[in-house]
């Protein structure tokens, strides 16, 4: 097969395309620091970890050759592309006009949704504005996070069924805020006064004719079982049970605070910078943290001491995997130094309160923070790193008696010298 | 089948079966794990009922049992194998016991009761042998409480005045006060047999494991001095003396390569004369052949043979074992520990002299005791099993020890992970 050479842009953006699609979902699955850098490059984390460089890189970078981004880079875009093109092969033709009149409707959806972004990001309630952002929504959907595997389904299904990416050209902010900047790309993808009018870009027509490079397209159900491979990944994790019936485990404690990651540091600013993409859930290797079902952090990873505890060994692979920078590195800080949050003791719940001497908070604690005096568990909170070891095996049921409570602002001791 | 003679001139097979051990329908038994944890309650009748009838063809007539054992279940379940079986209630004894450990059975009512109960478990009239459940047990004032104050002690010499009981003793463990008491009374109580804890290691070791004890040794000395036939009871130590045991095995296979450990323990006991009995807790039907193989007839020690008995529990004693037979007075744990299983664990896997990998002891532990929950790290130190403990382990000090030792592994484990982790994550930089 000869190799066309107007399609060698086309070979290579696929190539690119790929690439990327893979590592931002190896992340997902362990990946190797190869692919932390393809999740790195996102648009949201890159700008919320560094936006005066990279602001003007997307903006100009579009500004110069169009949408690249939601191309090669964005995964949920790659998605679409590829679903568009396994259900209509011989679109390809498409790739040259990707640029469709809009619609007035299209218009309205558009701009809404890039205000409420804007709105909600301002407000720093970056669970619920990322809620639209393509990278979070594709990281939710890997961590199986509420409705986002549904989320997708239907993103690609609307890329299956209709014209291009749907989503990106009615949805999607960052695809807003691209297409109003690739307008003025030089070297993007319109419809130019080369434009022989000849409809392919449209499914209808374009279903009659022939393929224009010859090569005869592979039969559908092959690349059917193509997506069938792609949809097994994203739902391949299980859970696991286990337990005797005469156990009683404990239900989730109720704190007023929130446990956030080692790292997080300032709650407000976690909130407002974590995209909520779940990379730090899939990485911690106890376990611990999980989506916050509230509201305003819906998504953004909290501990929860039930499932495991955040033990002073760490080396904090959630900071490592977060490419926003919301669990900041703070590079020479060990688990040790980041005191997350404040065990808390309740005599009402504690069973020594019923007269069984029960010492396994501080058996259990790390840091030698619990010591029993007097009879009574008393928290050291200067000791206290917030681990959550003493919650996670406290014997009362059906709450913990004694339980950690979040911190507002971490403290993170830099050792000096480190 | 060896026989040796009770006080009131019975024949009585020196081998006994202990209905502590049922096994159960879900591949457990009561001193092992299954698969599932820890269970009791689903005892394999017809295993049982098969087996019960093995021992009585094999000549085993000593049925020893309590309203203890097996969450209450044994002396039914033996009952129901033993009239099932065929035989006749004069063919075979049976032995059962005075098991008032709680507070609420100290009074002399609920004896009563507890001795009624097992005569219609039991399905009999009278009961062979009765004892005293372990005088010792938490101590000299214990004792008194439950067997002295309330008079229940008379009330059994008055049982076997009457026929109801046809020897009565008592069995042994902890305060050497309660054991010296009985001594010192048995002319006024006429103790018609004994049971002590007895086998090669706790000849001369038991004091070494545990300051209180007194050597086997010394026990059935002082009986065997006062003519009191002596039943034995551990004299496996719960399986720790019939399972692979590398300084058992190392001094005792090369001298019979085909005999099993177990048979070692078998004759060392049963060689001593004044033994009227020894009982064993036989959970598997092979158990049962291999015992029945040993006692008939059983062949005694030689001099050479005891001191390569005495030089295996010497280097036995090396390894620090935790004295737990499994027995499972201390369970349930209020708080779901399988303390036996983490104790069998600790013996097989935490000890010293024997190299394991961290990765074989953190998978032997997974194994041993498959939910997390019933693990040592759970231990909340209360002490609830701690009075209940015939060999007066410290359990919750143990715990925790096994825990730190555990916890030291996982943390290795975790850094490795990490490392890993991190290693995977830079390949190919």
């Amino acid at each position: 097969m000869a190799l066309k050479k107007n399609m060698i842009p086309v070979y290579a953006k696929r190539t690119v395309a790929a690439v990327f699609l893979v590592l931002v979902v190896w992340a997902f699955f362990g990946g190797h620091r190869l692919a932390h850098v393809a999740v790195e490059l996102q648009a949201a984390p890159a700008v919320l970890r560094n936006p005066w460089v990279f602001v003007p890189v997307f903006l100009i970078g579009t500004a110069l050759v169009g949408r690249f981004f939601c191309e090669t880079m964005c995964p949920l875009g790659i998605l679409q592309s590829l679903v568009n093109w396994i259900f209509h092969p011989k679109n390809g033709v498409r790739r040259v006009c990707t640029r469709l009149p809009e619609t007035t409707a299209q218009r309205i959806v558009r701009w809404s949704v890039v205000a409420a972004f804007f709105a909600f990001a301002a407000l720093g309630c970056g669970a619920i504005a990322y809620s639209v952002e393509p990278y979070s929504i594709l990281g939710r959907a890997l961590t199986l996070l509420g409705p986002y595997p549904l989320v997708v389904a239907a993103i690609l299904a609307a890329a299956a069924v209709g014209s291009g990416r749907i989503w990106c050209n009615w949805v999607c902010p960052l695809g807003t805020v691209f297409a109003l900047v690739g307008r003025i790309a030089p070297w993007g993808n319109r419809i130019g006064p080369r434009c022989a009018n000849c409809r392919r870009c449209f499914p209808a027509t374009a279903a009659k004719e022939p393929a224009r490079d010859g090569k005869p397209a592979p039969d559908g159900i092959g690349r059917r079982e193509v997506l069938k491979g792609v949809a097994v990944l994203a739902v391949a994790e299980k859970t696991t049970d286990g337990g005797l019936a005469d156990i009683v485990m404990p239900e989730r404690a109720k704190r007023k605070r929130s446990v956030l990651p080692p790292g997080a540091l300032s709650r407000s600013a976690f909130g407002r910078e974590c995209l909520a993409c779940g990379l730090c859930i899939k990485a911690c290797p106890q376990h611990v943290l999980v989506p916050s079902t509230k509201s305003a952090a819906y998504g953004q990873p909290e501990l929860d001491f039930n499932r495991s505890c955040c033990p002073a060994e760490c080396d904090r692979q959630c900071a490592k995997a977060c490419p926003a920078g919301a669990i900041e590195r703070l590079e020479g800080v060990g688990r040790l130094d980041v005191h997350i949050g404040v065990a808390v003791w309740d005599a009402e719940k504690c069973i020594r309160t019923n007269g069984t001497d029960c010492t396994i908070c501080s058996r259990k604690c790390p840091v030698k923070a619990v010591a029993i005096v007097e009879g009574i568990p008393v928290v050291d909170d200067v000791k206290c790193i917030g681990c959550g070891i003493c919650e996670h095996f406290c014997a009362a049921r059906p709450e913990p008696a004694i339980v950690v409570e979040g911190l507002d602002n971490q403290r993170a001791v830099r050792r000096v010298g480190a | 089948m060896t026989y040796r003679f009770s006080s009131d001139g019975r024949r009585v097979s020196l081998l006994g079966y202990g209905a502590m051990r049922m096994a159960t329908v879900d591949g457990g038994h009561a001193n092992s794990w299954a698969p599932n944890g820890y269970s009791r309650t689903n005892i394999d009748q017809e295993l049982l009922e098969r087996q019960i009838r093995m021992l009585l063809e094999g000549g085993v007539n000593y049925f020893d049992t309590s309203p203890a054992y097996c969450r209450g279940e044994s002396e039914s379940r033996l009952g129901r194998a033993l009239a099932k079986s065929g035989w006749k209630r004069e063919d075979y004894l049976v032995a059962t016991k005075l098991s008032n450990f709680a507070p609420s059975q100290f009074s002399l009512d609920a004896c009563k009761k507890m001795f009624e109960t097992s005569l219609r478990n039991l399905q009999t009239d009278y009961i062979d042998n009765y004892l005293l459940h372990s005088i010792g047990n938490d101590g000299f004032s214990t004792f008194s409480r439950r067997y002295l104050e309330n008079g229940a002690l008379d009330w059994c010499v008055r049982l076997r005045e009457e026929k109801r009981i046809r020897n009565l003793g008592f069995s042994f463990h902890g305060d050497p006060k309660a054991f010296e008491w009985c001594m010192e009374h048995h002319d006024e109580y006429r103790w018609d047999f004994c049971q002590i804890q007895m086998n090669y290691v706790d000849w001369r070791h038991a004091q070494e494991i545990n300051r209180r004890n007194l050597n086997a040794e010394y026990l059935y000395s002082t009986l065997t001095e006062k003519r009191i036939p002596v039943v034995i009871m551990e004299p496996l130590l719960g399986g720790r003396l019939a399972r692979y045991n590398a300084a058992l095995a190392r001094n005792l296979k090369p001298l019979a390569p085909n005999d099993s450990l177990a048979r070692w323990a078998f004759r060392f006991s049963g060689s001593m004369p004044n033994v009227m009995t020894i009982l064993s807790g036989m959970t598997r039907t092979s158990d049962i052949e291999d015992n029945l193989a040993t006692f008939s007839p059983l062949r005694p020690c030689t001099e050479s043979e005891f001191a390569a008995l005495q030089k295996a529990a010497d280097e036995y004693m090396k390894s620090d074992p935790i004295p737990c037979t499994a027995c499972q007075y201390c369970m349930p744990c209020p708080f779901g520990l399988d303390i036996p299983s983490v104790f069998r664990f600790r013996n097989e896997f935490l000890v010293s002299g024997e190299e394991k990998t961290r990765e074989e002891i953190q998978a032997a532990y997974e194994k041993a005791v498959p939910d997390p929950m019933r693990r040592a790290e759970r231990c909340v130190g209360c002490g609830v099993c701690t009075p209940h403990c015939p060999q007066q382990i410290r359990i919750p000090q143990e715990m925790a020890l096994i825990d730190s030792q555990m916890n030291d592994l996982e943390k290795l484990r975790f850094r490795a992970e990490l490392r890993a982790r991190n290693e995977e994550a830079d390949k190919w930089l």
